[in-house]
């Protein structure tokens, strides 16, 4: 991937159609290099096989000088008439013009054609001088033909059936005709009785030389033929023929050399025909192998054009093709992601029920169709979620005012705890108190029980008290009821009184009348009646006042009576009570014992009530410290729950911006 | 008292029920103790002045003999004698133009005012000829149904 990241970081800065264009370019480039390199090989290669194809022309003029030049130098050397070798040079210089540029022969050639222009200088010097003379030249030949071989690129052709063709063509046949021609002029010499010492030597040199490039040339041509088998047909029966004369010329070569000259001109004739059928042989393999080669080399031109048309148009049609697929490529891919894009710039929008529509069977189209379900999975979710934020929003709602409640309610429990701590720290110094005081009242009760005991005595001296003041009550009582009694009779007395006083006073009213309706005879009369009328009034009046004295005297009086028998009854009621109290003074001492006793436990349970009220307080310092804590908890959620509403709310109003209803959308 | 004029009158006071009235002692013939007496000529004081309903009690109930010209007795029960004495005619006020009708018909013809309290005061002559018309309206009624 280190590789990578710079491509990955240049095509992150280009858009798709861009990307696609530089890859296209960079992806054209080393095609178009391919098939150049490709082209410019074949091309090479044909200009190559063209430069043997020259060479080969080339040897064609050179094979006629050859011939020609052999010819001459037989003639000269034998004294005959030699034929003109012109319309060879001719033939030569035309070759030479046309090709000798391109395979660097000019400069060779002019030495070549300035040696035999020599040659026709030489008269009367020895046969000797002359046959080295033509030599010269014919080995100036030879290698002009190796030079041609090798400028024209003979020597290094590839092909195995070409290659020993150009090697028999060039180094063996040209050679072989030359050592032909020269055991042609030994056995002349010989035969002439005008040998030099040498020549027998030459001779058998010469014929060895002949078998081994007969030998040499067989082997090629069978390496040829193998590798070609269509040249068999071609080459076969010539260069058999060949071997055929150039044997039945060895044969009478080495049978003359072994046998004593001189011999008869019959047999010179024969073996200057022999050693003429197999230089002509030689030469008829060459004028079969030049064209042999020349076809090879014009097929293998062709071969190699044919090649470079097709791989051009190969190339082309994959330059074309890769064109067309790449803006193919470039175009499915753009409307890949335009369409993905557009939907997602509608899914970004909130529309959920966007969709990509046509769904290719690439990458994007797998993109396409994961995007899709994603969406169905994002519109499936945000429903659930929508749903999800409504029940939170309510359920944040009423958790908010639970809160609410709950903080209330913690903050009334917490002052409660306070409340009740504090009470409880009272509650235990009271305990406290209570248990300093709890021995005290162990004293206290000890003396309570003995202050009982005596109390018991105390009250049976008051029983004994209460019954002499009941005796004592009683009498008074009766006096009281005798006293009531004369009072009743008093009254009546004074009701009598009154009667008579009443009487009295009317009498004094009817008296007051008649001394009206007496006149003034009456008058005096009328002021007694008047004064007895006033003193019956003043009887009334004193009665009245003795009634009411006797009234409130019966009224005492019975006041007291109901006040002594309420006492009697008291007394007598004291003196039950008091031994009711005898007997409760009795129990209570019982109880004061038992109160001492229990007051003791007290005391020891006030200490291990202080001590339990202690750790009470302590756990409720505890408690009020968590409520405390729970309240601040409770204040944080509270705000947690007022923010979780907030954000239930925004999230409430973001799931509104999601379109998820098909049919709505539509 | 000297009274050549008539300008005193001799009145005799007694209440009822808590109120106190005046009668001239010429009506009254004599005075006796009420004991329980059930004659059909004696009448309850407080019946014959149209207390109503009120329940009133008398604590000396006196049976008080009216002077009659006719042989016919009149006796009326009283209560609470308390004075015979004289009063100026000129102490004594008649009662408002509104209410006299009213008043006379029940035998009240005046007012008289002693140690700051009213007292009223009753013509038994009156109150009887009142008592003699209705019964013999009643008479005629009755005799007029048969």
């Amino acid at each position: 991937m280190k590789i990578c990241d710079l491509a990955i970081w240049l095509m992150h800065r280009l858009t798709y159609s861009r990307k696609m264009l530089v890859a296209g370019f960079f992806f054209c480039i080393p095609i178009l290099l391919l098939a150049y390199f490709l082209v410019t090989n074949i091309r090479e290669q044909v200009e190559f096989a063209a430069k043997e194809r020259a060479g080969v022309r080339y040897v064609t003029p050179l094979r006629n000088v050859l011939s020609s030049l052999l010819d001459q130098r037989r003639e000269s050397v034998l004294g005959e008439k030699s034929l003109s070798s012109g319309k060879v040079l001719g033939e030569l210089d035309r070759i030479d013009a046309r090709l000798g540029g391109e395979l660097a022969t000019g400069e060779f050639v002019r030495t070549f054609k300035a040696r035999l222009g020599e040659i026709p200088n030489l008269h009367g010097v020895s046969a000797r001088k002359i046959f080295d003379a033509h030599t010269a030249g014919v080995n100036d030949l030879l290698d002009l033909v190796v030079l041609v071989a090798d400028n024209s690129n003979l020597t290094l052709d590839p092909d195995i059936d070409s290659y020993y063709l150009m090697d028999t063509l060039t180094t063996k046949l040209p050679p072989l005709a030359d050592a032909l021609a020269r055991i042609d002029l030994i056995a002349s010499r010989l035969m002439s009785n005008s040998s030099s010492v040498g020549d027998r030597t030459d001779l058998i040199v010469l014929a060895g030389q002949v078998r081994t490039l007969v030998d040499a040339a067989d082997k090629n041509i069978r390496v040829a033929c193998a590798k070609n088998p269509a040249l068999s047909r071609i080459l076969q029966k010539p260069f058999q023929e060949m071997d055929a004369s150039v044997a039945a010329f060895l044969k009478e070569t080495t049978s003359y050399s072994v046998a004593k000259p001189p011999l008869g001109p019959l047999s010179q004739n024969v073996m200057s025909k022999d050693a003429n059928v197999a230089g002509e042989a030689v030469f008829k393999a060459v004028d079969i192998i030049l064209p042999a080669l020349d076809g090879l080399l014009a097929e293998r031109i062709h071969t190699f054009r044919t090649r470079m048309c097709l791989y051009m148009s190969l190339s082309f049609l994959a330059f074309v093709l890769g064109v067309y697929l790449n803006i193919g490529c470039f175009l499915s891919v753009r409307e890949g992601i335009a369409s993905i894009r557009d939907v997602a710039t509608r899914v970004a929008n909130g529309d959920l029920t966007a969709e990509a529509s046509e769904l290719s069977r690439d990458e994007l189209g797998e993109m396409a169709l994961i995007f899709n379900v994603m969406t169905e999975n994002l519109r499936a979710i945000i429903i659930t979620l929508s749903g999800v934020t409504e029940k939170v929003y309510s359920f944040a709602g009423q958790l908010s005012a639970s809160v609410d409640q709950q903080a209330g309610f913690s903050s009334q429990l917490s002052s409660s705890v306070t409340e009740i701590s504090t009470t409880m720290e009272e509650f235990s110094s009271t305990a406290s108190q209570i248990a300093n005081h709890s021995h005290g009242v162990v004293d206290i009760a000890e003396r309570t029980l003995q202050g009982t005991k005596d109390g018991a005595a105390g009250v049976e001296t008051l029983a004994m008290k209460m019954s002499d003041i009941s005796s004592d009550n009683e009498a008074s009582l009766r006096e009281i009821m005798a006293l009531g009694r004369k009072s009743k009779e008093i009254t009546r007395i004074m009701e009598i009184i009154g009667t008579i006083a009443n009487q009295t006073k009317l009498i004094a009213f009817n008296a007051a009348l008649e001394a009206a309706s007496a006149g003034e005879a009456g008058k005096r009369f009328g002021v007694v009646a008047v004064e007895i009328r006033r003193l019956a009034d003043s009887v009334v009046e004193s009665t009245s006042q003795t009634e009411g004295k006797i009234t409130e005297i019966m009224d005492a009086v019975n006041r007291l009576v109901i006040t002594s028998e309420k006492g009697s009854n008291g007394i007598r009621e004291g003196l039950d009570y008091s031994g009711q109290t005898m007997e409760m003074l009795c129990n209570v001492v019982d109880g004061a014992a038992e109160t001492s006793e229990s007051a003791k436990q007290i005391s020891l349970s006030t200490q291990q009530q202080q001590i339990a009220s202690s750790q009470v307080v302590f756990a409720l310092r505890d408690i009020q410290e968590g409520t405390r804590s729970s309240s601040e908890s409770i204040r944080q959620i509270n705000g947690i729950s007022k923010e979780l509403m907030v954000m239930s709310g925004d999230l409430k109003a973001l799931m509104g911006r999601f379109s998820l209803d098909v049919a709505s959308n539509i | 008292m000297n009274d050549p004029c008539g300008i005193y009158l001799n009145l005799f006071l007694f209440s009822v029920g808590g109120v106190h009235f005046a009668v001239d002692a010429e009506q009254a013939l004599g005075m006796t103790p009420y004991a329980g007496e059930t004659e059909e000529d004696l009448f309850w004081f407080h019946e014959e002045l149209g207390f109503g309903n009120r329940a009133v009690t008398y604590r000396t109930p006196t049976i008080v003999t009216i002077r009659m010209p006719e042989s016919r007795p009149y006796r009326v029960i009283i209560d609470s004698l308390e004075d015979i004495s004289e009063f100026s005619r000129h102490d004594i006020r008649l009662f408002p133009d509104l209410l006299e009708p009213r008043t006379l018909r029940n035998g009240m013809w005046g007012i008289l005012v002693k140690d700051d309290r009213m007292i009223l005061l009753v013509d038994f002559k009156r109150l009887l000829r009142g008592r003699t018309a209705v019964a013999a309206l009643g008479e005629v009624a009755k005799h007029e149904n048969m």
